[in-house]
């Protein structure tokens, strides 16, 4: 299981740490023998995970604290492409990412999950859940409100639907605002 | 100084090669160059100037007192690398030198075929208190100054009560062989130091071992989500750092021959500085152990050269304030300008 | 070993001798206005003494006297008033003696193992030119003979003052050339004596002096079974002796 925590500069990565360090953590028991740290195993395996990514940058050893927010995100997240992962927990992916990289970030997801992985993302972006979600759960006062599956998510009220789950208004139905209303 | 724990990236400063003119990058260069490894050209200054004051201060025997006095120093300024690399500080160890002086000297006293259980008895001591302060830090959440702090004033009664207030003295001389036994032609509290820097920095960069300290002192809770058992790491490095004071009271009592209750006291303030001068953060996860090694020799270099040209000791101490708090400075400013 | 070997070695082993003296305060008349229990240093009679402990100790080793050489000196903390007072006493001893230089003067805290290294740093700056080392207290002073035992192996005169039982082997073992006695149980007896009299109304003096007997490998022996071995004897006979000792006036007597 691997979590991609919302703060990835308080929780995510150690800054003053290069990319290739960073990578290894999650995987430090598989990255070493009898204590020594391997070497090339472990740099040819997160080279190909960066690559995987699109990771912009000046290279393996370039400290994380350098990059900018988006490609500092791939490497929270490819860090746990470096072996087999079975649940991905995100929280909160693109925030605080640029248009370009959020775009990246969204094919690397949609790929884990083709490839297999289970993906459980935690957002507040609308477009992003309607986009990405096979299933959506929404979630109030710490408990589920109710869920919406693929089908109902292509339906036209999709939104509406889950700002009232969300905002505890379930069964009403909330006009949605429309032009001529302001006038008066 | 040396501050990166894997190899320096390209300098950020340089932009695109084909962009900026020739000179202009080769000065940029010279001065990243100059910032990153400035207590370097300080020792190298420094020893010139020695050289060239005092014939006798760049002899092969003046080397050999330089490193025998700095190496009790050297053992504790390594364990305090790898306790403040990871955040915290450790101002017990002065006191864990008394303490385990005194409960090796004891040991030995009246006793002399206790030699080598004289020595156990000062790492044990040593450890015992370290795992303490470990322990406290490390699974109690006490602030590390708060913990070790305590244990300072503590260990340094404990010196007391072991020799019932008083030094011990009347040792027999063969417990002086300890520091005086020559491997190679060194003395072995040198060989010891040596073997203790290059074990530490191997382990620091090569082992995953390093590589947990570095980052439960980079980004503790980053550590923590990537699986890393930070609780063991900390308590770890606290109990090296008093293993090593341990080993210095024993070698130090084993020199002078004596269990003085007041042994090592202040030595903990000379291996922070160490450590300082050699590039580590207070913050923790940037620092490394030769960088420890040169801030010690630096400010031993010092010691011996100032001595040799008869300069008072308060100046001396003037001197090794203002060196620390230059280090600092040049440190937090050359990383500034790096992001 | 030639002749000029042997005068030099003489010149530092005299200088010793007279810088012990100064060492112990010699000449330096500071005395504490306190009125009950005091000790003071006031050493002027070891001068007598040390030449004559000086003069055996050239016997033994068939040097002539001379009267001139180089010494570094190992102080107390620096500011102290026993660091003060000792410091001076030296001085003043040493402007009766200019042939004498002192090529280095600095503290060591009463730490033996500053003092070693401190040694090894002047024997590094000096060489062979460093013919003596004073110390102001013991447990330097003996962190210096470590520092020689480290050097080369050329064993210089150390002196240093209290006596403590490693000094006192010190001395027997030739490592000092001498010390003065600091007997902490005959000093705090005797001060409690005197105010145990000042509270009971019985006659005081005005001013009582601890004088420091001088240690020299003569009467080492002596001490060492007052302060180590025989400790425990010394006790027993200790009232009678603070009693003599306070009529007497000579406090530092142990007969």
């Amino acid at each position: 299981m691997a979590l991609v925590p919302e703060d990835r500069k308080g929780a995510g990565l150690v800054l003053g740490m290069s990319v290739l360090n960073n990578a290894t953590l999650p995987r430090l028991p598989d990255f070493s023998l009898g204590g020594w740290l391997r070497g090339g195993a472990r740099t040819a395996a997160v080279d190909r995970a960066m690559t995987s990514v699109h990771l912009r940058g000046k290279g393996l050893r370039q400290q994380v604290g350098t990059l900018s927010g988006g490609n500092q995100q791939k490497v929270v997240l490819a860090r746990w492409l470096t072996g087999h992962v079975k649940v991905l927990l995100l929280d909160e992916p693109t925030r605080g990412v640029d248009v370009g990289a959020r775009s990246e970030i969204y094919r690397i997801v949609t790929d884990l999950a083709a490839s297999g992985m289970a993906v459980v993302m935690a957002s507040s972006d609308m477009a992003e859940i309607l986009g990405l979600a096979h299933r959506v759960h929404v979630i109030r006062d710490g408990a589920v409100a109710g869920s919406l599956d693929r089908a109902e998510l292509s339906s036209d009220d999709a939104q509406g639907r889950i700002f009232r789950l969300a905002a505890g208004l379930d069964g009403t139905t909330i006009p949605l605002p429309h032009p001529q209303d302001d006038v008066s | 100084m040396i501050t990166q724990q894997s190899p320096p990236t390209e300098s950020p400063h340089a932009t695109g090669a084909a962009v900026a003119p020739p000179r202009r990058l080769d000065a940029a260069r010279l001065r990243e160059f100059a910032l990153s490894h400035a207590m370097v050209i300080v020792m190298l200054l420094v020893v010139m100037y020695f050289s060239y004051r005092s014939a006798r201060f760049g002899t092969l025997d003046n080397f050999q007192t330089i490193t025998i006095a700095a190496a009790p120093f050297a053992l504790i300024a390594v364990g305090q690398t790898l306790v403040i690399l990871t955040g915290g500080i450790d101002l017990s160890v002065g006191s864990v030198i008394a303490v385990s002086a005194m409960a090796s000297a004891s040991t030995v006293a009246g006793h002399p075929e206790r030699l080598w259980t004289a020595l156990l008895v000062g790492l044990v001591t040593g450890l015992a208190a370290g795992s303490i302060n470990g322990a406290l830090v490390a699974w109690l959440d006490v602030p590390p100054f708060v913990a070790t702090l305590g244990m300072l004033t503590a260990a340094s009664g404990m010196a007391y009560v072991i020799g019932d207030g008083a030094p011990i003295n009347g040792l027999p001389a063969n417990f002086n062989q300890i520091a005086g036994t020559r491997v190679l032609g060194l003395q072995l509290p040198v060989v010891v130091m040596i073997v203790g820097i290059v074990v530490l920095a191997v382990v620091m960069r090569y082992t995953a071992y390093g590589m947990r300290v570095y980052a439960v002192g980079g980004n503790r809770v980053a550590a923590e989500l990537a699986g890393i058992k930070t609780h063991r790491v900390l308590f770890s490095v606290y109990a090296i750092s008093g293993l090593l004071a341990g080993l210095s009271g024993v070698m130090l009592a084993s020199r002078v021959l004596s269990g003085p209750p007041t042994l090592g006291s202040g030595y903990e303030l000379d291996a922070i500085a160490a450590v300082v001068i050699g590039g580590a953060s207070l913050m923790g996860g940037r620092g490394t152990v030769w960088g420890t090694v040169l801030g010690l020799f630096l400010m031993q270099t010092l010691n011996n050269g100032l001595d040799i040209l008869v300069v008072p000791a308060y100046w001396q101490k003037v001197i090794k304030g203002v060196l620390v708090v230059a280090a600092v400075t040049v440190d937090v400013w050359a990383n500034s300008r790096r992001r | 070993m030639n002749r000029r070997t042997l005068r030099l070695a003489g010149t530092a082993a005299s200088a010793m001798a007279l810088v012990t003296t100064a060492a112990c305060g010699a000449g330096d008349t500071s005395a504490d206005k306190l009125r009950v229990g005091v000790t003071v240093y006031d050493m002027s009679s070891f001068i007598t003494q040390g030449k004559e402990g000086m003069e055996s100790y050239a016997k033994a080793h068939n040097i002539e006297l001379v009267g001139k050489g180089n010494i570094a000196v190992l102080q107390g903390p620096l500011g102290s008033s026993p660091e003060l007072d000792r410091t001076r006493g030296i001085n003043n001893v040493l402007k009766k003696y200019p042939g004498i230089k002192v090529l280095a003067k600095d503290t060591a805290n009463w730490k033996r193992d500053q003092a070693v290294d401190k040694a090894k740093n002047w024997m590094s700056s000096f060489g062979g030119k460093l013919d003596g080392i004073v110390s102001e207290n013991d447990d330097m002073g003996l962190g210096a003979v470590q520092a020689l035992k480290e050097g080369n192996g050329k064993k210089i005169p150390v002196v240093g003052i209290d006596g403590i039982e490693d000094g006192l082997r010190a001395v027997r073992s030739g490592d000092f050339i001498g010390s003065s006695l600091q007997h902490g149980r005959v000093e705090l007896a005797e001060g409690l004596a005197v105010a145990q009299r000042v509270t009971g109304k019985k006659p005081v003096r005005k001013r009582y002096s601890y004088i420091m007997p001088p240690i020299t490998q003569a009467n080492v022996a002596t001490y060492l079974e007052h302060v180590v071995t025989g400790k425990d004897d010394f006790l027993k006979r200790l009232p009678a002796l603070v009693d003599a000792n306070l009529r007497s006036g000579d406090l530092a007597n142990e007969k």
